[in-house]
């Protein structure tokens, strides 16, 4: 096989064995990898009706035909699974180089079953692969792992990919992710305590000979450098110059900058998080991801104030997001610390920041106090509390137990008003980094998605192609409805590759050229838009199995709240909540009241096998 | 200079760098085309490397001749000078090496950004050395020669590649036209190019002597050049 | 080393071009040197040079410009955009009677000019005549006149088209364009300012 390499890894961990299982052509034509044919095995292999904890839980890391290429963006490896936030099918991608290095080593995917009477890691190397003690590793955060695997296999920097879990994820944080290759996520939809309850720490790829066999090497090449040149020039180059290091004074401006759990949405110190200002301030070094050219991700020491002389990585927007304005804390050095330390104890910044903003607040009226805190004076922008409060989380001490547990579940537990002032959706995943008050297709799409996190938005190189509105009214129900629905499937496309968004600018016309460069298999463009909606519908149906209905697709008091203050005061969601819905469902094509897609959308995909 | 092939993320933001166009992709790693590479260090000293795995390996005699004369920090051992000749006439109001009546010539392989190799040095050093042009003693390419009255470079390293290699010689003015012919002779079987200066002390009056046989050989020169503004001290009696 | 000759373009692009190299002779006069070549780059540095260098270190866009100054050693430059900053610095030069052989390339007649305002005789010319050989393997001549502002050709003819290729983009100014080239050349001797306008140029011309 063209681009493939034929084969996934198998691997049992109740019965202690892996072994390689042939992939079949038909199949990967119709999912292509990734997220698709994690899909595919999710529905077919893992009762919707378990517990994510439930040892026959899967968990499906996936390349696709394109890992491996150095078209850039790659080496992404995208993670399937029944997630611990929502109970549901979880999509959740990391960038760095793991996609590329399994594909060298032989494998388009790693499919993990079971669980393990002991804490283990998989290596992965030219020879195959094995199931190693890691009960060394317990308890290191996800840096010191990737260190340790690297000395204990006598690997240097660069020649091997490490993606492990945190003490979060050993102590099942509802919201613990998997990191990697400095810092990379894949974070979202609890993926993290999914392989905690399996007892796997980590997963290592060794850098492999290349030995994967394409139709057109050339075409690939030629398709490397055309990506990134578009690279370059989209959005006249921010990202791939500053990758989201610039966004918090632009987020700010247009009212999606999340301030203080949705308080407020001024944020006066904004500028101070610019990447323009605390690169050059904080010693920066680029640290590019396998095949890529863009400045996007950097390594950094902080240069100034309390926490000077920290080394970590730069943060993403999101990071900027929670740990700056949205605990109310103004000092760039300790949001790098704070992003850091997240990452090393293995959650998600983006519920992580939802947890302690709603704590800060409760602090503020009185619901949580010091004892109930374990001693912690959660004051708005208090670091070292934070910190703190981090650590206990990851560990669930005191209430950093009930904190675990997100922040849905710990409001509610809570009870009383407190239940009010928390961001997130009836099904149990929380937005992104925003204040989706001032960014409403990532309002509807949160509360939609199949994936847990973000299935879709505006970010798609050829609106017209996905019949999106152009010029896009923001704030019109009808625009953010028919943006939302309509490229439904666009950002799937490159999950099912696996490649990142921020190369590929989701250019679906480009990916064909190089599925086809590689695979020999001729797609049309609308084949290959189909496989991202055939993975996404996939999903849909499988969640309704699990329990996923429509009545629980429903923002937050908080989360779809009006604002007080800021661009967006005078726009609030909620009276167009209903015909939004309503819209999207119809042209969707799927049944408004049970939420399956219609029968003539499911002929459309090929997925009648899925519904009998 | 070499790319560890199991480091290299295949970004391609090197190829641009190098003088000699020897970095190409090759099966998703960057590689340096050995024979074309001369060694002159660019690609490193860029930082463009986000993973820093470009390396230099000093090789032995005679590839080590390369990394000398193709990078500039480097200094000769022989003459203790860096970059690719001497002092030249730079140096001519306190060395004196270029009387009246003389001229000096250097004839400049590869340059600009071209490339050569030794054997088209040997060719045209032969053609002048039969012309009567006497070589520059502290000259790094003299260095090279077996035999300086001849101007036959050393077997060795004819297939060695540099970013450039400069011929340094004297001779007397009269001499010039038939230097200059043989020189557009030779010049029609080098399979590089090469840069040609004349150096000329300027007479009491403040005359150029060959800026003046130029023109009447009607030989171009460009508008621009260098000049010694007689500031060393203490100063030659030239 | 004849590093600074030959560099290529219009009368009208070379009356902007001006480099001054300082030395000493080697066995004559070399003893101590370094502060003398110290001093020289002190004087250039009054007077705003477009780039200076040190070869073993570097130029003023690969280190900073006191950098370059305490590294001064065997030979160093400095680069002018105008002939009456050239005179002025040939004046102070004159002053402070640093002993040190003084080259500048340039136009000959406007260095001409320079000398006699300050009160210089020139001693010795270096005339280039021009490339030979095989010149159709060149690059386009537009593009030697930004790659010949390095006489030892470390920079690239292929950076410089990828330069032209960002400024056609949009993604970089000429400015911006011309400080990625000028680091390459070790000895400092490459004009950025120059070059901004030759990229500029080639930017413009419909490909």
């Amino acid at each position: 096989m063209y681009g493939s390499t034929g084969k996934i890894l198998r691997v049992d961990l109740t019965q202690g064995k892996v072994w390689d299982e042939a992939l079949e052509e038909a199949a990967l034509r119709k999912y292509l990898g990734g997220t698709g044919l994690g899909a595919k095995y999710l529905f077919e292999e893992v009762d919707p009706k378990l517990d994510w904890s439930d040892p026959k839980n899967i968990v499906y890391l996936g390349s696709g035909p394109l890992g491996g290429t150095r078209i850039p963006g790659c080496g992404t490896i995208s993670f399937t699974t029944k997630g611990a936030m929502t109970n549901g099918a979880t999509s959740t991608q990391a960038n760095g180089n793991f996609g590329a290095f399994l594909k060298w080593c032989g494998y388009d995917g790693i499919l993990v079953q079971g669980a393990s009477p002991s804490w283990k890691y998989i290596y992965v190397h030219e020879g195959g692969a094995e199931l190693r003690d890691a009960s060394y590793l317990q308890d290191k955060d996800t840096w010191e792992t990737e260190d340790a695997i690297k000395e204990e296999l006598g690997y240097k920097e660069r020649t091997m990919s490490v993606f492990s879990i945190g003490p979060a994820g050993e102590n099942l944080v509802r919201f613990a992710g998997v990191f990697g290759d400095r810092g990379h996520a894949a974070a979202h939809n609890g993926v993290g305590a999914v392989l905690g309850s399996k007892k796997l720490k980590a997963f290592a790829a060794a850098r492999a000979t290349n030995k994967l066999q394409f139709v057109d090497a050339d075409k690939l090449g030629e398709i490397a450098k055309k990506t990134t040149e578009g690279a370059k020039a989209f959005g006249g180059g921010g990202v791939f110059n500053w990758g989201t290091s610039r966004v918090v004074p632009g987020a700010e401006a247009g009212g999606w900058l999340p301030v203080k759990n949705y308080l407020t949405d001024i944020f006066p110190e904004k500028d101070l998080f610019d990447g323009a200002r605390v690169r050059p301030l904080f010693q920066s070094k680029n640290y590019p991801c396998y095949g890529c050219a863009s400045h996007h991700y950097e390594l950094m020491t902080v240069t100034e104030g309390p926490y000077a002389g920290y080394f970590g990585k730069e943060p993403e927007y999101e990071q900027w997001a929670s740990w700056g304005p949205q605990i109310y804390q103004t000092d760039p050095g300790a949001a790098v610390m704070l992003s850091n330390e997240c990452d090393r104890l293995g959650m998600d910044t983006n519920e992580a920041g939802w947890v302690v903003g709603w704590v800060m607040e409760c602090y503020e009226k009185g619901a949580l106090k010091k004892k109930d805190l374990d001693g912690l004076e959660m004051t708005w922008g208090n670091v070292e509390a934070t910190r703190a409060l981090l650590k206990n989380i990851a560990h669930r001490h005191g209430y950093g137990n009930n904190l675990a547990e997100g922040v849905k579940r710990a409001a509610e537990k809570l009870g009383g008003e407190a239940v009010n002032w928390a961001i997130f959706t009836d099904r149990g995943n929380t937005p992104r980094g925003h204040d989706h008050r001032g960014r409403w297709v990532e309002m509807l799409d949160t509360v939609v998605s199949n994936t847990g996190t973000l299935e879709t938005q505006m970010l798609v190189k050829n609106k017209k192609l996905w019949n999106m509105p152009d010029p896009m009214d923001i704030f019109n129900p009808e625009h953010v409805v028919a943006a939302e629905a309509n490229s439904k499937g666009s950002m799937t496309v490159s999950d099912c590759l696996v490649q990142c968004w921020f190369t590929s600018f989701n250019d679906t016309e480009t990916q064909t050229e190089a599925i086809n460069a590689a695979t020999g298999w001729n797609m049309s463009l609308e084949e290959v838009m189909k496989v991202g909606r055939r993975a996404v519908t996939l999903m849909r149906i499988y969640n309704l199995k699990a329990g996923l209905t429509p009545d629980k697709e429903k923002p937050s008091p908080r989360y779809c709240s009006q604002s007080v203050d800021g661009p967006n005061k005078d726009k609030p969601i909620a009276p167009h909540w209903e015909k939004m819905m309503d819209r999207y469902y119809q042209l969707m094509g799927w049944d408004r009241k049970t939420g399956m897609p219609l029968p003539e959308t499911i002929k459309e995909l090929g997925l009648e096998d899925f519904t009998k | 200079m070499k790319i560890d092939g199991d480091i290299c993320i295949a970004c391609e933001a090197c190829l641009p760098y190098c003088p000699m166009e020897a970095i190409n992709m090759k099966d998703n790693v960057a590689v340096i085309d050995q024979d074309e590479c001369v060694d002159c260090g660019v690609c490193l000293k860029s930082g463009v490397c986000p993973v820093d795995c470009i390396i230099f390996e000093p090789a032995p005699w005679p590839r080590s001749l390369r990394t000398t004369f193709s990078d500039p920090r480097t200094e000769h051992k022989e003459t203790k000078i860096a970059g690719r000749g001497t002092e030249e006439m730079k140096t001519n109001d306190v060395t004196g090496r270029f009387k009246r009546g003389w001229v000096g010539m250097g004839c400049e392989f590869g340059r600009p950004g071209i490339g050569t190799r030794f054997r088209d040095v040997d060719k045209v050093a032969q053609v002048l050395a039969k012309h009567g042009a006497e070589f520059e003693p502290k000259n790094p390419v003299t260095f090279l020669m077996k035999d300086v009255k001849t101007g036959k470079i050393r077997e060795d390293v004819l297939n060695e590649k540099v970013l450039s290699a400069i011929i340094e010689c004297i001779f007397p003015i009269e001499k010039f036209k038939d230097v200059i012919t043989a020189l557009k002779e030779v010049a029609k079987e080098v399979d590089t190019v090469f840069s040609v200066e004349c150096i000329n002390r300027a007479d009491p009056d403040g005359s150029y002597p060959l800026r003046k046989l130029l023109v009447d050989l009607g030989i171009p020169h460009y508008i621009n050049g260098k000049q010694n503004v007689s500031l060393g001290r203490p100063l030659a009696e030239v | 080393m004849t590093h600074s000759l030959h560099r290529r373009g219009t009368a009208e692009s070379l009356s902007g071009d001006y480099v001054i190299l300082c030395l000493p002779a080697v066995g004559i006069n070399d003893d101590g040197h370094d502060s003398k070549l110290r001093e020289f780059l002190r004087i250039a540095l009054r007077h705003d040079p477009v780039n200076m260098g040190a070869i073993m270190l570097g130029n003023m866009y690969s280190h900073k410009a006191q950098e370059v100054v305490d590294s001064a050693h065997g030979i160093v430059h400095a680069v002018f955009v105008s002939k009456d900053v050239v005179s002025e610095v040939l004046k102070e030069l004159k002053e402070a009677d640093l002993g040190m052989s003084v080259v500048v390339s340039g136009i000959f007649e406007n260095v001409d000019e320079c000398a006699e305002k300050a009160g210089l005789k020139h001693h010795t010319a270096n005339f280039s005549l021009g490339i030979w050989g095989k010149t159709e393997k060149l690059p386009s001549n537009d593009i030697l006149e930004v790659t010949t502002m390095c006489g030892h050709a470390m920079v690239s003819a292929n950076l410089v088209r990828a330069m032209v290729k960002e400024i056609k983009a949009g993604r970089k100014t000429p400015e911006e364009a011309a400080k990625v080239l000028a680091p390459q050349c070790a000895c400092g001797i490459f004009n950025p300012t120059r070059a901004a306008k030759l990229l500029a140029a080639m930017a413009t011309k419909k490909s």
